[in-house]
């Protein structure tokens, strides 16, 4: 998965990326957990704070950089 | 390669647990949401890590991948160890040979087979032999003794060697006998005369007693002996003899009731033992060789139930099966073109509870037997 994450830094010259799927959030280069609950999670990110909202959220993969969430997302918040 | 195991905890609130895991740095892989807590992967060498989360209780439940199935194995090594042991027993039985069966009347024959089978390591508890191997040590032990032996075929027989034989007979030929007369080896009245060679000596119905010339070799014309040939032919005379033979009056009837059991028997030497109780008082059984284990053949044993009746034999009925039994002993000893001509009573005694009776027996039988004799050179 390391070598993995090197090739993305590589090719990918972003300090974070998000993806949405229909049922799941695949988020990278999260720095910190400030909140992890059924309804919301609040992730820090560097310079700023993701906020999820939605219904059922579980998380499937749970790694030093890396974060996967199964749920119904209903809002994502950028805060600044 | 990363080793992973499955944890499970039990949490009320599995969030907490992730977060409690993230802030101890533990990668957790394949999470999964119990009722009441979690499950999840995690590598292996983060393990103590996990001692440092106070408050839960966390549970190894297995390896993945290939450690699982080592996990396993140390779990049930016991049933492993049987597994194997099962399998190394069952090719023990399937390949060990207990017992070298030599077939064939003659002992020297069967001792010179066994010894020679030894030697090329066909010998009870050894491992059993291929076909190719056992086609070859048949070949070699034909070829080691072509006068002793014909032919050799060794059966595998589940766990024994059955080794049937057939022993070469040599039959010397006979130096033909120039000169020789037919004489009688018993004493007799002549009935029957067949001779191809020889000059006939008696005539049929002629009294003759042991030894006497019954066809001569030597060939006389006008009181001279004209040459010598050796007589060949066959006479067949009238003998007879007296023999005595004693039977039992009292003897026992069996009748089958139809009522059948079954048992097993299994035999060491000549002694039969039965592995279950007999349930029935009286029976006659009929015997199957199911197999043979270690060399004790173990047989199936069909008892029927049979009613025994005393009985007794009137003098008339024992009479007839005293005759019956002197026809039984002389036929065995008479070929084809013997026979019995008559019998009759001489004496009849019973003694407690059984007849005595002396039976004089007249017999067609071959009285003639070649004698080789010198040629009489007369001087001058």
């Amino acid at each position: 998965m390391q070598l993995v994450n090197k090739v993305r830094s590589f090719l990918v010259d972003q300090n974070y990326y998000i993806d949405i799927y229909e049922n799941n959030i695949h988020i990278f280069h999260y720095i910190d957990i400030m909140k992890l609950q059924n309804e919301e999670i609040i992730l820090q990110m560097d310079g700023f704070r993701l906020i999820l909202t939605g219904e059922n959220f579980r998380v499937k993969r749970l790694e030093n950089r890396e974060i996967l969430v199964s749920g119904l997302l209903k809002n994502i918040v950028f805060e600044r | 390669m990363k080793r992973f195991i499955w944890i499970e905890v039990e949490a009320y609130e599995p969030s907490k647990v992730l977060l409690k895991l993230f802030k101890q740095n533990i990668n957790v892989l394949d999470v999964q949401y119990l009722k009441h807590g979690l499950r999840f992967q995690m590598d292996a060498s983060q393990v103590k890590k996990l001692k440092k989360i106070v408050g839960y209780r966390f549970r190894k439940i297995h390896e993945s991948g290939i450690y699982a199935f080592f996990d396993y194995f140390k779990q049930k090594w016991l049933i492993f160890a049987g597994l194997i042991l099962f399998c190394f027993f069952l090719f023990l039985l399937s390949h060990i040979m207990v017992s070298v069966q030599v077939i064939h009347s003659n002992k020297e024959i069967r001792e010179l087979v066994t010894k020679a089978l030894d030697q090329y390591g066909i010998r009870k508890l050894t491992l059993k032999k291929d076909f190719g191997e056992i086609s070859q040590i048949k070949e070699q032990i034909l070829k080691d003794f072509p006068d002793q032996l014909e032919w050799l075929e060794i059966e595998v027989s589940g766990m024994k060697y059955v080794v049937r034989i057939e022993e070469r007979i040599i039959t010397k030929q006979e130096p033909k006998k120039e000169r020789c007369h037919l004489i009688a080896t018993k004493s007799g009245i002549v009935k029957k005369m067949i001779f191809s060679v020889g000059d006939a000596k008696v005539a049929v119905n002629d009294f003759v007693k042991e030894g006497d010339i019954l066809v001569s070799g030597e060939l006389i014309a006008n009181e001279v002996v004209t040459g010598n040939v050796c007589a060949t032919g066959e006479v067949f005379g009238e003998v007879w003899y007296t023999t005595n033979v004693s039977i039992p009056l009292n003897y026992e009837e069996k009748e089958e009731t139809g009522k059948v059991r079954y048992n097993l028997e299994w035999s060491k030497g000549s002694l039969n033992h039965l592995i279950f109780r007999p349930r029935l008082k009286n029976y006659v059984d009929e015997k199957k060789e199911l197999f043979s284990l270690f060399g004790i053949p173990i047989s199936f044993v069909k008892q029927k139930e049979v009613n025994v009746t005393p009985k007794v034999y009137t003098e008339e009925e024992a009479l007839e099966k005293a005759l019956q039994l002197v026809d039984e002993k002389f036929n065995m000893k008479l070929s084809e073109k013997e026979e019995i001509l008559s019998k009759n009573v001489l004496k009849k005694q019973v003694n407690n509870s059984t007849m005595e009776v002396e039976v004089f027996v007249s017999i067609i039988e071959q009285i003639s037997g070649q004698v080789e004799f010198q040629e009489n050179k007369e001087e001058g």
